[in-house]
């Protein structure tokens, strides 16, 4: 009895764990020559914030600074468990050239996120240029990136992660009593791109589905967030 | 896993002392900001600094920002002398955005925007701009505002619930105007507190009070000229309406005491050949009569008036309606006449003069044209005009 137990208790976490993320990939293995590929890791782009009851999102400082720590670490811990080969992003001087751009490619590549995220997963959305290929680019700008830090591929990560505030909190409840009237909690939202620096392709993607879960203000359950998002990564 | 986010696990988090929750206070009568301040990092006002300093970020390295150097000092300087002790926490940022603002976030970032410098006729009026904004600074305006609508959005939703049977809707559409009138309000009275504390700082530090009135005459008169009187909003204005603003600065500059020496005027030196590039800007935005007003102001008080007629002519060249011609001809001429021409002006009356038939009259001006500009990118096409072709 307790086998089958474990088989359906195994099916269910695979599928709970599908069911954690979306993504996509072209290639299921970095094309190599004499030296595995490398990896710019570039510094995640996160936010925590508080949900207020008015349906407000506030930024919280200490909360967002320790996630930025935590995130750092945990994708560092998951790409040397893989064994990839990666450097880790560091800015250039206010003054450097390529400042700019590089500054701008972050935000490029959320909204470039959220548009797979809108446009790729549902076919009934798929725009009529894409029909049957995933063809996403962060642009010719990122070989700037290549130049920067030597490296194949770069690795982009963004999270917004909110937290019912405890007015929130009350306004469930109260909400809850007056009949069941469902009101949302904070959300962790997140994608992750892997785009190759030689034509700016996104090459790997992936999105957790938004979820009332996970604490980004903890190390330990930053770690399981960053292995949903990471999970299945080429290298 | 348990998911903490669940109203139940939040409620007990709750009563065990509000852990998950940033530090917020009251939204009105905080004390005024101190100099080097820092907010506390459990914060909300930590997190709204933090936000801004994001932009900030984006700001200091953006392809906008206008980087020459007289004007960087010289916004510097005067963010010093009307600042005082909080000098170092206020980094003012000069933004090509041809529009009339200013701005300053709550974590001491300054945006002086290309289009006010345009319409600032001499430092005091710029003085009185950055006073203002100080002023949002110093009483921390944007953490009031934020908790100020926190509160009202968070009763809202209480409120809301409480809503049953057939007027629900109804009072649930004038609640949200309520609450949106309160927040309107709230905002105008820091604007009418800033508006007061901006004249006291820049009068202090040795500046023309009545400069603060002045620009938003300018304002007032740029916007009628476009057709757009007075849009005054009770329930959406955030801002008191531009004639309470100027009659409240007129009185207050009134009851300042005369000035012991003339206010320092080194606005038009360190924005040089600046402005003209703001006019360039300003002439692209299509607002045809606004823009007018503007130009035909600055001409008529001597603000760079070889440029501003230049403009003013391209201005109507480029609208080129019937009798347009005849005024942009008119103002390149006047350029010309002035003591500083652009090169431009005397091209332009050539080109008007060559169209007309005007040929000896035309090549007469292409010469000055080169003469001022020999190394023009069109350098080769003029000569064309004047070897007969």
């Amino acid at each position: 009895m307790c086998r089958w137990c474990r088989l359906v208790a195994a099916f269910l976490l695979a599928g709970l764990a599908g069911c954690a993320t979306q993504s996509y990939r072209t290639i299921d293995v970095l094309p190599r020559g004499a030296a595995a590929p490398r990896i710019l890791v570039m510094p995640p782009d996160i936010e925590l914030s508080e949900l207020t009851a008015g349906g407000s999102v506030e930024m919280n400082a200490e909360w967002t600074r320790a996630a930025e720590r935590h995130l750092k670490t945990a994708i560092r811990e998951h790409l040397q468990r893989i064994h990839a080969s990666f450097v880790e992003y560091r800015a250039p001087a206010d003054d450097a050239p390529e400042a700019e751009i590089l500054d701008q490619l972050q935000p490029l590549h959320a909204t470039v996120g959220q548009s797979i995220l809108a446009f790729h997963f549902e076919p009934q959305k798929r725009l009529p240029s894409k029909k049957d290929k995933f063809d996403w680019s962060l642009g010719p700008a990122v070989t700037h990136l290549a130049g920067h830090a030597d490296a194949d591929y770069a690795l982009f990560v963004w999270v917004r992660d909110s937290y019912s505030s405890p007015a929130r909190v009350a306004l469930q409840f109260v909400a809850a009593m007056a009949g069941g009237i469902p009101v949302g909690g904070g959300v962790q939202t997140g994608l992750c791109s892997l785009v190759d620096l030689k034509t700016g392709q996104v090459v790997w993607f992936n999105a957790l589905k938004p979820r009332e879960e996970g604490d980004m203000r903890e190390l330990e359950a930053t770690r399981r967030t960053t292995a949903f998002l990471l999970d299945r990564m080429p290298k | 896993m348990i998911s903490r986010r669940t109203f139940s696990a939040g409620l007990l988090a709750c009563l065990g002392g509000c852990a998950t929750h940033h530090e917020s206070g009251p939204s009105s009568d905080l004390p005024d900001i101190g100099a080097g301040y820092r907010p506390d990092p459990k914060s909300d006002e930590a997190g709204l600094w933090l936000k801004l300093d994001k932009v900030e970020q984006n700001q200091r390295r953006s392809p906008g920002r206008i980087r020459d150097k007289p004007i960087n000092d010289l916004v510097q300087d005067m963010v010093c002398r009307l600042a005082g002790a909080y000098c170092p926490d206020l980094r003012p940022y000069v933004i090509r955005v041809p529009a009339f603002n200013a701005t300053c976030a709550p974590n001491g970032m300054i945006s002086i925007w290309s289009g006010l410098l345009l319409r600032c006729h001499s430092e005091s009026q710029l003085a009185a701009v950055l006073g203002h904004e100080i002023g949002h600074y110093l009483k921390r305006h944007s953490l009031q505002r934020l908790r100020n609508s926190r509160e009202l959005d968070d009763f809202a939703a209480f409120f809301q619930f409480q809503l049953q049977g057939p007027a629900a809707g109804l009072i649930r559409g004038l609640s949200q105007d309520i609450t949106q009138a309160s927040k309107s309000m709230f905002s105008r009275d820091h604007e009418r507190e800033a508006d007061a504390l901006g004249l006291a700082l820049m009068a202090d530090a040795g500046y023309a009070p009545a400069a603060c009135a002045d620009i938003w005459r300018h304002i007032k008169a740029e916007d009628a000229a476009g057709g757009e009187s007075e849009r005054f909003d009770f329930f959406l204005s955030t801002h008191p309406a531009t004639t309470e603003r100027i009659d409240n600065l007129d009185e207050l500059a009134r009851r300042r005491p005369p000035a012991a020496r003339p206010a320092p005027d080194r606005l038009n030196a360190a924005l040089g050949p600046l402005r003209r590039s703001f006019m360039a800007d300003e002439i692209n935005q299509g607002h045809f009569k606004r823009t007018d007003n503007l130009l035909t102001r600055l001409i008529g008080d001597g603000i760079d008036p070889g440029g501003a007629l230049f403009y003013r002519g391209e201005l109507y060249r480029r609208r080129n309606r019937d009798g347009d011609e005849a005024i942009a001809l008119g103002n390149y001429h006047d350029a010309c006449e002035t003591a500083d021409p652009p090169a431009e002006a005397f091209r332009g009356v050539g080109t008007i003069r060559w169209r007309r038939g005007e040929t000896e009259l035309a090549r007469e001006y292409f010469r000055r044209y080169l003469r001022v500009a020999p190394n023009a990118d069109d350098g080769d096409m003029i000569r064309k005009y004047l070897s007969g072709a």
